[in-house]
């Protein structure tokens, strides 16, 4: 099934950040996994606060995979063994995201994200207390 | 039930992406499996405002 090559003229990428790849060449398995948590809040000043993961249901909670065999009899066959690709321009790659060129055996990624906005009341100054609840 | 898959020619321009991000996966290539899972949560719950107490007035 591995019978195709795969030609990119050129790639470039301004930012690789956070755990992502850019790989070039064949690839076995790719494992990716990306766990956010994202806080806003209006406040002039963003003090350490106690916040895990584990505290909010969306990063414990077992995710569904799509399952891997399923029953279909599948065959390929290659009479053009080259897939051609012209100049590739990515400005961000982030969040164990993963670029790639070449054939890959397996790939699983994972991705969850938690936002969090804290807004003081209307016509209110004061700084609103540090989010702890449990969502 | 049977599948079967003939590569032909596959010739693609230029490609301009802004962001690949949150364990995304782009990929020129053959791949064998793909399992993708993602989660995002912005639940009403998650928009605090305001203290419930007022605070204290001062003096």
């Amino acid at each position: 099934m591995f019978s195709r090559i795969s030609k990119v003229k050129s790639i470039v990428s301004d930012t690789v950040s956070f755990s992502s790849a850019m790989q070039i060449g064949d690839t076995s398995y790719i494992d990716g996994n990306s766990l956010a948590l994202a806080v806003q809040k209006k406040s002039e000043t963003f003090h350490s606060v106690d916040i895990h993961f584990e505290d909010y249901d969306i990063f414990k909670k077992p995710f569904y995979i799509p399952r891997l065999n399923e029953p279909v009899i599948s065959s390929f066959s290659n009479p053009n063994p080259f897939i051609r690709v012209g100049n590739i321009n990515i400005i961000g790659v982030s969040a164990s995201s993963v670029v790639g060129v070449g054939n890959v055996g397996h790939a699983r990624m994972e991705s969850r994200v938690k936002h969090i906005r804290e807004v003081p009341k209307e016509n209110e100054e004061t700084p609103i207390e540090d989010s702890t609840n449990n969502t | 039930m049977e599948f079967n898959v003939t590569n032909h020619q596959l010739c693609v321009g230029d490609i301009k992406i802004t962001g690949v991000s949150s364990s995304a996966l782009f990929l020129i290539g053959d791949v064998q499996t793909v399992q993708l899972s993602s989660a995002f949560d912005t639940p009403p719950e998650s928009l605090i405002i305001g203290p419930f107490v007022p605070l204290s007035p001062e003096g």
